[in-house]
């Protein structure tokens, strides 16, 4: 095993991320429209401490086509 | 004259004191045998006449709705067609149709008998979603 994967492998099982935030998802004209903030903090489980804290601010907006529906038939 | 026109009306007036109390009697007689006596057979008999029409005709009348409702139904075939667009607007859900039709087809040939468009002009409206993360963790598992 080479050292780069000891060292993802150390990161990954000492590492876990805490999220909390709030988003607003709402229609508007073609789409959809995701508004928020995230704050996301990776912490070091071992030592029991917080490593890094991001916060992510969240503005983004889905365009979705028109959606075309055949009528059902009367069978 | 005159001894003539008093006899007469002498005798006109004892056969009406003598004549009409009977009529009277006679005729009141008369209405309450009609009322307590035939009144209530006529009425019987009238009841139980529409009771037997509609005994006996309601069978021909219930074969006969369904006889034409069997035969609309292989004479004939409805069809729906169209589309149904859906768009997202401000705050909602616009359906709109288009050439919704309702067709009512010749079961034997496919001919089109009668043709209903169906307008659909429909808003939905969808109130805003909010999601809240708390203490959400990730964590991620090394493969081995």
């Amino acid at each position: 095993m080479s050292i780069v994967d000891d060292l993802v492998e150390n990161l990954v099982e000492r590492n876990a991320v805490k999220l909390n935030g709030a988003l607003t998802i709402s229609l508007v004209e073609g789409g959809l429209a995701v508004k928020g903030r995230l704050y996301s903090t990776l912490r070091d489980q071992k030592k029991g401490k917080d490593l890094l804290n991001v916060d992510i601010p969240v503005d983004a907006q889905v365009r979705v086509s028109d959606v075309v529906i055949p009528v059902p038939q009367i069978k | 004259m005159s001894d003539v026109k008093t006899f007469v009306d002498t005798l006109g007036k004892d056969v009406t004191t003598v004549a009409a109390p009977r009529i009277d009697a006679l005729a009141a007689g008369i209405n309450d045998k009609i009322r307590n006596t035939y009144g209530p057979r006529v009425s019987a008999f009238a009841n139980e006449l529409v009771k037997d029409i509609v005994d006996e005709q309601s069978a021909n009348v219930r074969d006969f709705v369904t006889a034409l409702i069997e035969e609309l139904c292989q004479r004939y075939r409805p069809e729906l067609a169209g589309d149904v667009r859906a768009h997202i607007t401000q705050g909602g859900l616009d359906l709109t149709g288009q050439g919704v039709k309702l067709d009512l087809k010749r079961q034997d040939t496919g001919a089109v008998v009668a043709s209903l468009d169906i307008p659909i002009a429909i808003r939905i409206n969808v109130s805003d979603l909010s999601v809240t993360l708390k203490d959400t963790m990730i964590k991620l598992d090394v493969v081995r």
